[in-house]
């Protein structure tokens, strides 16, 4: 019979480990949760959401590419899955955005947050979808990956947001 | 790339730089992340004896709440289920609780022979918090210094003994993961449930690489294991964000994974259920209500499957529903109607096989063609169609039994091609005619229905001119040139504006909530049972919902509920009624609008209007101004 130890480590370290993949993941988190939500409290809660489940998750890492991935995939589900309540809050963040815009009347601006606008108008898969497409610049199999469905159905959920917001674009230009 | 794929990557590159959060973590983010997390082991040196209690207590306080375990719950058989995890396969008693806990290096399950409820069982080192008769053993991932080599599989787990985390074994695996197990054994549990848990623990195969396909719940408890043409494929339930989940979860790379929330309402029949579909099959699965007794599987080619009725467990907190699954094997068409019988066995849903079309009529038309008028069995019933053989034309479903003499079914046009009008007629109907509002006169003709179940003696068919506008009247006749009925036939703009522009607004913010939920009850198979939560999400993006009181911009769903129906099959009507209104001095409400809306148990849909601030289905009557009765 082999003789165990068992290692005895302190609950600061695996703390500090908690806290070192934290800094390392939150910054590129953060930007993907905010344009997953298009505000900064809720990509905040967001991150942490995700980072707390998955570190439950997945512990002690041997895979530290992993983690993001994990994340990433981690953002989204909950994301799409709370969306009532952020539903309520958007509509108010949406008019109380569009006052404090309208002070800023450069041509650019106008037309990028006449998209962000209508980012804010698709469905949460299609915003995941354009956002893992066209910012994390992954493929449409990724993409599947990412929501969980399969490659046609992840370009049909980016097809059906393009749409969307060029019918939404080309009205606020009319 | 094009213009617009270029303005979001600008977009969001952009927004990105603006979007940082704080890169140091909050104390509270932390104590969180580490109430979440298993903790590297710490356990006392034992020379001799691999005695890790220590180190298995302390894996459980970080892992567990004080859940106070649940009474013994009734097993459901003896036989034995094997399961394939993300990280360990094994075999155990069918009846037993299998929690997947997700985790490599974390906990990886956890098996007991009671509910311990959807975490991790803890008996925070005092035996009698084992129920009696319990058995529970938990698999996790931890950090472990060996001494000397480490040990390697197989080891033993000491399964006579009696206490809280009273048995316990580490092992290292081929790929290096040091895994411990440690078991809690009632003093009363039976020698049968020790035997099964060292059984159960001696199949254990593990791996480093996801053996299956991975979700999401933290805590999955597996509700049946079965075997697919891609391999082992498991049903799990759990909980997330407050709700009762079901999932699947198949080999890794099967791509058959999914999970789906149960519990707002109670099923009418299969609506709960859905389908992983690919090349050699599907696993259909969802939850069905519990007046449930059995389930099959009938695919649109007419193909019959076992499915399986599993009951959910209490830990789950959702009353009268039930899990259903089964694996449909071989190519099938999009769809698969899960069939549910009662307990005297009649049917509480219906299925309607798909098959070749059945001609009505052929003829030739002097402008477009030969056409054919024929029957379109579907698996939602049997649809009418008319084509020209050059192209055009179309079918709608589905067909209902014809009550009176007459009744219009539809009409199509194409550019530059004749219009077809078809409707339904009983055997007093002898002549047919299109009065267009242009003036002409067309005569159309009678076919008998060559399946008389459908309940539809004859089908009308009037074939209209390209140059004669598709707008007027059908009439129908019998053998004395009486009247036996007239249907509109409104081609261009069917719904005027409003008078005015705010009204106008309301009405054409109500029509397009209207067409949402007809669209919405069409996917549904004609239900509304689960009209409810974020109706944003279910219905139309581009309105904004609310099921309460008017208010401005908004369209207020009101008064869901079913509108009778038969109670052998199942299928009933639904009415809801959506209300808006203008603004009025002050912010006040002005005018008001209504839409009643009643889903037939064919699913088709039928709207009444009115200017009450309704509250149900009832009570919306009376027509808009001049228009919409």
């Amino acid at each position: 019979m082999g003789i165990l130890v068992s290692e005895a480590r302190g609950m600061e370290d695996a703390s500090g480990q908690i806290a070192e993949l934290y800094r390392r993941h939150a910054p590129a988190a953060g930007r993907f949760a905010f344009l997953l939500t298009g505000d900064r409290a809720r990509a905040e809660d967001l991150v942490h959401d995700a980072f707390v489940r998955v570190i439950g998750r997945f512990g002690h890492l041997r895979v530290p590419d992993a983690f993001e991935a994990y994340l990433r995939r981690t953002m989204v589900n909950l994301h799409t899955s709370s969306l009532r309540r952020r539903r309520l809050e958007r509509a108010y963040l949406q008019r109380a955005g569009s006052q404090a815009e309208s002070s800023a009347p450069m041509p650019d601006v106008g037309i990028r947050e006449d998209l962000w606008r209508a980012l804010g108008e698709l469905t949460p898969r299609q915003r995941a979808a354009i956002v893992l497409r066209f910012y994390e610049d992954l493929s449409e199999r990724e993409t599947a990956e990412v929501l969980r469905c399969s490659p046609a159905a992840a370009k049909s959920l980016t097809a059906r947001a393009m749409d969307t917001l060029r019918a939404r674009i080309g009205s606020e230009m009319r | 790339m094009n213009d617009l794929e270029r303005d979001l990557r600008e977009l969001f590159e952009l927004k990105a730089r603006d979007a940082s959060i704080s890169a140091e973590p909050a104390s509270t983010l932390v104590r969180r992340a580490r109430r979440r997390q298993l903790a590297t082991v710490t356990a006392s040196v034992v020379l001799g004896v691999a005695l890790v209690v220590a180190s298995i207590a302390g894996i459980s306080a970080l892992t567990s709440s004080g859940h106070e375990p649940k009474p013994i719950g009734p097993p459901e058989g003896r036989g034995l289920r094997s399961v394939v995890l993300p990280h360990a396969a094994l075999s155990y008693p069918s009846g037993w609780y299998l929690l997947e806990l997700g985790g490599r290096d974390g906990p990886r399950f956890q098996i007991s022979n009671f509910d311990p409820g959807l975490e991790t069982f803890d008996c925070g080192g005092d035996p009698a918090k084992v129920p009696a008769g319990g058995v529970v053993m938990t698999v996790l991932g931890g950090v472990v210094e060996w001494v000397d080599q480490p040990r390697m599989w197989p080891v033993e787990l000491d399964t006579t003994t009696s206490g809280c985390d009273v048995a316990s074994a580490a092992w290292q695996t081929p790929e290096g993961d040091d895994l411990i197990a440690t078991a809690s054994l009632a003093p009363d549990a039976s020698a049968d449930d020790r035997n099964a848990l060292a059984k159960a623990f001696g199949s254990l195969v593990t791996s480093g690489e996801p053996m299956t396909e991975d979700f999401l719940g933290s805590a999955n408890l597996v509700l049946d294991s079965a075997d697919s043409p891609v391999g082992p494929v498991a049903l799990y339930g759990y909980r997330e964000n407050g709700s009762a989940w079901l999932g699947i979860a198949g080999p890794a790379g099967s791509r058959l994974a999914g999970g789906g929330q149960i519990g707002r309402d109670i099923p009418v029949a299969d609506e709960g259920v859905t389908i992983n579909l690919d090349a050699w099959g599907g696993v259909v699965w969802g939850d069905v209500s519990s007046a449930a007794t059995k389930a099959e599987l009938q695919t649109v080619e007419g193909r019959t499957y076992p499915a399986s009725l599993i009951r959910l467990p209490q830990t789950l907190g959702v009353e009268d529903h039930q899990a259903v699954w089964g694996i449909v094997e071989g190519t099938t068409g999009d769809r698969v109607t899960t069939l549910l019988y009662d307990l005297q066995g009649n049917p509480l849903n219906s299925y309607f096989q798909t098959g070749a079309r059945v001609t009505v009529a052929t003829g030739t038309d002097p402008e477009g063609g030969s056409w054919e008028l024929y029957l379109e069995p579907t698996n939602d019933g049997t649809g009418l169609g008319f084509s020209f053989t050059h192209g055009g034309g179309g079918s709608g479903c589905c067909l209902q039994p014809l009550k009176g003499d007459f009744k219009l079914d539809g009409y199509g046009s194409g550019s530059d091609e004749p219009s077809d009008i078809t409707s339904l007629a009983s055997d007093a109907v002898t002549r047919i005619e299109f009065e267009a509002a242009s003036g002409e006169r067309i005569d159309g003709g009678l076919y008998p229905v060559p399946d008389a179940s459908l309940g539809i003696p004859q089908i009308g068919l009037v074939i209209v001119p390209s140059h004669v506008a598709l707008e007027g009247q059908l009439v129908a006749y019998d053998a004395s040139g009486d009247e036996l009925g007239r249907e509109d036939i409104i081609r261009d703009n069917p719904e005027p504006p409003g008078p005015t522009n705010e009204i106008d607004v309301v009405w054409e913010r109500l029509r397009n909530a209207r067409d949402a939920i007809q669209d919405y009850a069409a996917g549904h198979q004609g239900s509304l049972s689960r009209l409810n939560g974020d109706l944003s999400l279910k219905l139309d993006p581009f309105i904004r919902w609310n099921d309460g009181e008017l208010a401005d911009g908004q369209v207020s769903v009101r008064g869901v509920a079913r509108a009778g129906g038969s109670e052998v099959t199942g299928l009933s009507g639904w009415n809801v009624v959506l209300a808006s209104a203008t603004v009025g001095p002050n912010g006040s409400v002005g005018s008001v609008y209504c839409i009643a809306v009643n889903i037939d148990e064919g699913g088709g849909a039928n709207f009444r209007y009115g200017t009450q601030d309704a509250q149900s289905y009832d009570e919306c009557h009376g027509g808009w101004p001049g228009l919409e009765q």
